[in-house]
């Protein structure tokens, strides 16, 4: 494992597996995992056991639906897909996000510090 | 919105459990063998793989873990578990639950059972819309407080007032309805038309009273209660239009009033059976401003309308009506009471007093309880230590103690309830008498809040104790004296507790000490004649008889002759108007020296009993001067009076009262013959404020014109006999019915009876209250006896060892007893304190001992200290059978 990886925080996990699910559609939570590996560009690490409670809370929530199907190398896997409500949840989560981030970046840049 | 969805999944998820976990298993299964397909298609080995893809996954189990906790509610499930570990532990221990369940039964079912009869009759007793702008209507005279308006004063304030929605008057009426089976004496309102819209009830069928026919003239129409109607005419839906015959005259049955609303009935009164206008009553005295004649007024006031309002408009009423008819209203004024006062008045301090003392018993209930979950915790300490040891923190330990004080707070309340509707039951139906009539006790939400309400108190109260209790002990301490963890703290607990029950226990038995002693002494109370053997019964003639005063006389003395020749009777006389204890018949009176005086409305009242010559002989009332009536004081003799020595000796004080003449508002003077005893009208106990105290005898043969039907209507008669009066209800009423065939016979008792019923108030307080204390004293005794069996066993090595080195059985006797002593000691010693305190609040329902009366506290305390060494000796004599061997080695 290279130390330089970050950990997933909380509640980004939520955001990131609605928009995994948007873009892919129905996915194993295997499938997921990689996915949010894979689009970090390697420099998050999921430890994948996390993944499942996330998972479980969303479907909870209403946000996402899950039914068992088969995978492409033929292995039996449950997959989860996007609700409409899950699909308003991830626009208004996005929408804070990029709030939240413009703000930070507001404060962080040098040149336009407040007086 | 999404997070309560999340909360009923999880709620959901608490079920299934197995086949939830059998779903994870599969899913996670899955996700393993397509990371190891994958890591195998990068070039992986097999067992590389397999390590790589259980790495990343982050372990199995502890996955699942985490899984379980999101899946359902942690904190319920452990709960859950809790309850079904108290559940177990009480059921292993049912000696214990058995005992604890029903102490905390009997706390809360005596709170509940009170608060049930103090909802129905102090909280809520009107059961109509808007109780709280219903008032009572009072009049105010100069020497009287609380008197009626005469009908035409309310018929001038019913229409000229702006405050109120509606003004009505009742009166309550007796009628003797004949035909259609045996003539029977009913009870019933006479009411203006506007009365049951402005309590706001309706009909079971047909219509209630027009305006029109509330006027004199008018067809003779009647409502029946639903009492009459369904036992007289088996509930017939075609009534209306039927005729009834009510004192000789027929009525047409318009409707049927509901019987569960009752209407404004009265302490002792019975449901009412007819109501009629009252408008149409043609007798000339309600028309007349300076007569009541029993009418009462109720109103009700407009929304929006203050009662201060209500009453300044009252108040210029009072003015208006004075000035304008002066010689009649002098003096008058007006004033409003909330109806639920006048009802609930007499009541209020009993039962805030009773709901005080059943507060005491559930104290001491929870004492109790309190100091048997502290016994069985103290042997549990080991198990919380390893409970402790293993990972529990004291948070859930002390929860699992709570939740078991829990469980047994409900199951007690249960009980409780279950009891309290059970003794309710039985309460009212010994002593219905001692409520207000319009009361409707029973158990409902209200009663159940309530009980469930002191349940959480009192499952607080003691389950707080053993919990806190335990917060503090040592752990390291507790495992190393293994399960014997005895701390002097813990005895001090356990006493105080005792000496609380004991404090709370003597307060009780005291303040029922007082009110038995009261009771005691208001039945030793001389009533001014002699109540043994001797009969009642009141009698109504038929409208012919009435019709003349030489008819009504014969009728009066063929009914005193038939009864006083039945063999065993000694003597008997008619009274009219007052009977001791019932009834209230009074006129305003001055002495003929003195010229009459402009206003009558300030002068004295009297009570006037009408009654035959042989009146004072039955009742056994001491003539002390000049002598008693005679059959020759008729008609046609100079009318003459007896009067009470009360009279006598404040209206002529110093003077010989025979001679001496007495004017009664209209007619000639009256002499004074004789002088008779006091005797005590209003009751056993103090004359109630405001009631007339003079009393003057008439002969009822000097009685005629308008007042003598109205006072035969009910005509009582007494009966001396020599045997028991009872024997004598059948000659009566064949003598009777031989004189009046249409005469109802009623109202029969002895006299002793009435004095009883007169005390209905004094001994629903003072049985309630001895059963609060006897329940109290039961606990505290069980309570002491467990403690002090608990210490004693404790100590049986110590015992032992004394025994041993040479200890007598008389003293660890005395060991033992002082230990139990000691705890009582304290108790009655504050107790004491409290209840010279206490008792002085109850003050106004003693009668004849003082509140701090020494007998009752000094007996008491005797009583109690009996008790406390009867419930430690049998501990006490058990220690000193401990054999110094056995105690020895059993360590």
């Amino acid at each position: 494992m290279t130390g330089d990886k970050t950990d997933v925080w909380q509640g980004t996990l939520a955001l990131m597996v609605l928009k995994t699910l948007e873009a892919l559609g129905a996915l194993h939570g295997y499938g997921i995992a990689r996915r949010i590996e894979q689009t970090s560009g390697d420099l998050l690490s999921v430890n994948y056991g996390t993944l499942y409670p996330a998972l479980l809370k969303l479907e909870q929530e209403g946000y996402i639906a899950s039914e068992w199907g088969v995978s492409d190398n033929n292995r039996k896997a449950k997959f989860y897909k996007l609700t409409r409500a899950g699909r308003k949840q991830l626009e208004k989560e996005a929408r804070e996000w990029e709030q939240t981030t413009a703000i930070l970046a507001r404060f962080l840049s040098p040149g336009e510090e407040p007086r | 919105m999404s997070a309560l969805r999340a909360w009923f999944v999880r709620l959901g998820g608490l079920f299934g459990k197995e086949q939830q976990d059998r779903k994870l298993a599969e899913e996670l299964e899955s996700h393993v063998q397509m990371h190891i397909d994958d890591n195998l298609r990068a070039g992986m080995g097999p067992e590389e793989a397999r390590r790589d893809a259980l790495i990343k996954l982050g372990g199995i189990e502890q996955t699942k873990e985490t899984y379980r906790d999101r899946r359902g509610l942690p904190w319920l499930e452990s709960l859950l578990q809790d309850v079904r570990f108290g559940l177990r532990m009480l059921r292993k221990n049912p000696g214990f639950t058995a005992v604890a369940i029903l102490t905390l039964a009997l706390g809360i079912g005596a709170n509940a059972a009170i608060y049930s009869v103090i909802d129905g009759a102090l909280l809520n007793p009107i059961p109509f819309p808007h109780p709280d702008r219903i008032v009572d209507i009072h009049a105010r005279w100069p020497q009287f407080q609380k008197a009626m308006l005469s009908y035409p004063n309310f018929l001038d304030i019913q229409r000229e007032n702006a405050t109120f929605e509606s003004i009505a008057v009742w009166r309550t009426e007796s009628f003797t309805r004949t035909g259609l089976g045996d003539p029977e004496r009913l009870q019933g309102k006479m009411v203006s038309a506007n009365f049951f819209s402005l309590l706001g009830i309706r009909p079971l069928l047909g219509r209630t009273f027009r305006a029109e026919e509330d006027q004199l003239g008018a067809a003779p129409v009647v409502l029946i209660g639903e009492g009459l109607w369904k036992r007289r005419f088996g509930a017939d839906p075609e009534i209306s239009g039927k005729s009834i015959t009510l004192d000789g005259k027929d009525y047409t049955v318009i409707g049927v009033v509901p019987s569960d609303v009752h209407l404004l009935r009265f302490r002792g009164s019975f449901f009412d059976d007819v109501f009629l206008p009252v408008g149409q009553w043609d007798n000339g005295l309600l028309r007349d401003r300076r007569n009541s004649l029993g009418l009462r007024t109720v109103g009700r006031i407009k929304n929006g309308v203050t009662f201060l309002q209500a009453q300044a408009e009252m108040d210029r009423f009072g003015k208006s009506l004075a000035a304008a008819y002066p010689g009649v209203n002098d003096g008058l004024s007006v004033w409003i009471e909330p109806l639920k006062d006048d009802l609930v008045g007499n009541i209020r301090p009993s039962l805030l007093m009773l709901w005080g003392a059943v507060g005491f018993v559930l104290l001491i209930a929870c004492a109790n309880v309190a100091n048997l979950l502290l016994a069985r915790s103290s042997g549990r300490t080991q198990e919380f230590a390893i409970r402790a040891a293993l990972g529990a923190g004291r948070a859930r330990i002390v929860r699992q103690l709570l939740v078991e004080s829990i469980l047994l707070v409900l199951a007690g309340g249960a009980v409780g309830v279950g009891l309290a509707s059970w003794g309710t039951r039985g309460l009212l139906s010994i002593l219905p008498s001692a409520l207000p009539a319009v009361a409707r006790v029973g158990i409902n939400w209200r009663v159940l809040l309530f009980a469930l309400g002191v349940s959480a108190v009192a499952g607080i109260l003691f389950g707080m104790v053993p919990a806190l209790r335990f917060s503090k002990t040592n752990l390291q301490e507790a495992l190393r004296e293994s399960g014997r963890g005895n701390t002097g703290a813990h005895h001090r607990i356990q006493g105080a507790l005792v000496a609380a029950e004991f404090g709370l226990a003597l307060v009780l038995l005291i303040a029922a000490g007082l009110l038995i002693r009261s009771l005691e002494k208001v039945w030793a109370v001389n009533p001014g004649f002699d109540p043994e053997n001797l009969l009642t019964f009141s009698v109504s003639f038929s409208p012919g008889i009435m019709s003349s005063p030489e008819r009504t006389h014969a009728a009066l003395h063929g009914v005193v002759d038939s009864v006083a020749a039945i063999p065993g009777v000694q003597a008997a006389s008619v009274d009219l108007g007052v009977l001791p204890f019932e009834g209230d018949s009074e006129t305003v009176f001055w002495p003929d020296e003195k010229p009459k005086p402009a206003r009558t409305n300030e002068l004295p009242l009297t009570l006037t009993y009408f009654v035959g010559a042989d009146y004072f002989q039955t009742m056994r009332i001491p003539l002390l001067r000049g002598r008693a009536f005679t059959p020759a004081d008729d008609l046609t003799a100079s009318p003459v009076l007896v009067v009470d020595e009360d009279l006598a000796n404040s209206i002529f004080p110093g003077e010989d009262p025979i001679g001496k003449r007495l004017h009664f508002g209209t007619g000639p003077s009256q002499e004074i013959v004789g002088v008779v005893g006091h005797v005590r009208q209003w009751g056993l106990g103090t004359d109630p404020k405001g009631a007339v105290h003079y009393q003057t005898y008439w002969s009822f043969k000097q009685l005629a014109g308008p007042l003598l039907p109205i006072l035969a209507s009910t005509t009582y008669v007494v009966v001396r006999s020599a045997r028991s009066p009872a024997s004598l209800v059948d000659p009566i009423r064949r003598g009777i019915h031989a004189i009046d065939g249409n005469a109802p016979l009623y109202d029969v008792r002895t006299m002793r009876e009435i004095m009883a019923a007169s005390l209905a108030e004094r001994r629903f307080s003072m049985v309630l209250l001895g059963v609060f204390a006897a329940i109290a004293l039961l606990l505290a005794a069980i309570g002491i006896y467990g403690v002090v069996s608990y210490l004693a066993a404790q100590r049986t090595h110590e015992i032992g060892i004394r025994m041993a080195l040479g200890a007598r059985p008389g003293d660890v006797l005395r060991m033992v007893l002082s230990q139990g002593g000691r705890m009582a000691l304290v108790g009655i010693a504050v107790g004491l304190a409290a209840s010279l305190a206490l008792t002085r609040l109850m003050v106004t329902m003693l009668f004849g001992v003082s509140a701090t009366d020494p007998v009752t506290f000094a007996g008491v305390v005797v009583f109690l200290l009996g008790v406390v060494l009867l419930a430690c000796w049998i501990p006490a004599r058990r220690a000193t059978r401990v054999d110094p061997m056995v105690a020895l080695r059993y360590e």
